[in-house]
């Protein structure tokens, strides 16, 4: 079984070209529904559903209901999870609510305060 | 009818003029010539006479073409638009004209495409649009309010946005528009082209995380803004300001052959 604690934590590429580019100024609520990825580098409320990749940068404030194919969570995030393939928490996060995922990787410094449910895929 | 929408910069060249008139001699096109010298006076005119015109001609640069687009709504459904260049610039690029003759020659070919415009305050654009906000020396940074879709509101604080109509783009999406927002003091001077500004932005990330605020899909939107906007022809625009798709197509001449070029994203016009 994989490790949910990783010690090295990689360098995510700065994705300014994701379909959904939300930037570290930018305040943002409602529902975010798509196929592509989606990026926020500043806060947002509300719901996020796509069948890509969901990246929250490291400074942005999220409360969100996230429904995604993967996950990287950098910044500070609430709310529930479902994650259908892989959920990222890299060492700066703090994640609070629940996280549903198949392949769950936390690095060493993240703070989860979090209902966790595991499947395999 | 033909109608020719000739700018300054037409009225100017004493060449283009013989040519012009040549032109129509030899082609025997039935026309009205319409000097302009501001883009209020193309609104005035199409109001007034749009409807009798079967071909459109923008004589000049590419905002009097531009402000001919925006103004397609007096026009009859069956009407066509098309350009003479006095310079090279995107436009020229998109059609394939690469001067006044050659753009009479393509005219007189009449290969029309449609494409489908955006609408902003029933004003209307076909590749991209931009609006900012009046600079104020007292006012702080202004923040704009956006509603997209219905489901999303954006509060962000930018200087200028920029509207992208996907319909003419080639690669599959879901939604007809594209918004971006940068913030003025730090946007590349090549603002048109959203490669070019996404590759600087890239580029110069660490030092300035300013530059690009906001990109995001939709099929509608609605936009207020605690200051003045402004299009880019300096017209107040009056808020909210709305944006969505035309419901009717604009037909295009241009040059054969060059129909894939004519309807490519901004960003891979080189």
């Amino acid at each position: 079984m994989r490790s949910i604690f990783k010690k090295k934590s990689p360098e995510i590429p700065f994705n300014n070209f994701a379909e959904y580019y939300i930037g570290a100024e930018v305040t943002a609520s409602g529902k975010c529904k798509t196929d592509q990825d989606v990026y926020i580098d500043g806060k947002f409320h509300g719901e996020i559903s796509t069948t890509g990749l969901v990246e929250l940068a490291k400074n942005s404030k999220v409360e969100a209901d996230i429904d995604a194919r993967s996950a990287i969570i950098e910044g500070d995030y609430t709310g529930n999870a479902k994650v259908l393939d892989e959920l990222h928490i890299t060492s700066c996060a703090t994640v609070q609510g629940t996280l549903q995922t198949t392949n769950f990787i936390v690095d060493r410094g993240a703070v989860v305060s979090a209902r966790t449910k595991m499947e395999r895929a | 009818m033909y109608a020719l929408f000739l700018d300054k910069s037409a009225q100017d060249s004493p060449a283009l003029q013989t040519y012009l008139q040549n032109w129509k001699q030899a082609q025997k096109i039935n026309c009205e010539d319409y000097p302009i010298n501001n883009v209020e006076q193309i609104t005035t005119i199409c109001r007034e006479h749009g409807k009798k015109f079967t071909t459109i001609v923008g004589v000049g640069s590419e905002s009097t073409f531009q402000a001919l687009i925006s103004e397609s709504r007096y026009f009859n459904e069956k009407a066509v638009l098309a350009y003479i260049p006095t310079s090279v610039n995107t436009l020229t690029k998109r059609l394939g004209i690469k001067d006044y003759k050659d753009g009479c020659a393509t005219v007189a070919q009449r290969k029309i495409i449609e494409l489908t415009a955006l609408s902003i305050n029933q004003q209307y654009f076909l590749f991209d649009y931009k609006i900012q906000t009046v600079k104020s020396v007292s006012q702080d940074s202004p923040t704009t309010h956006i509603h997209l879709d219905k489901t999303m509101q954006i509060d962000l604080p930018t200087d200028v946005m920029i509207f992208h109509n996907r319909n003419q783009e080639l690669l599959p999406h879901n939604s007809p528009l594209l918004l971006e927002a940068y913030s003025q003091n730090n946007l590349s001077s090549d603002k048109r082209n959203v490669l070019k500004l996404a590759k600087q932005h890239m580029y110069n990330m660490a030092e300035d995380e300013k530059r690009l605020q906001l990109r995001i899909p939709a099929h509608t939107l609605q936009i207020d803004c605690s200051a003045e906007l402004v299009n880019s022809y300096n017209h107040k625009l009056k808020t909210p300001i709305t944006v969505g798709q035309h419901k009717k197509s604009i037909r295009l001449i241009v040059k054969k052959g060059q129909e894939l070029q004519a309807i490519l994203s901004p960003g891979l016009i080189s």
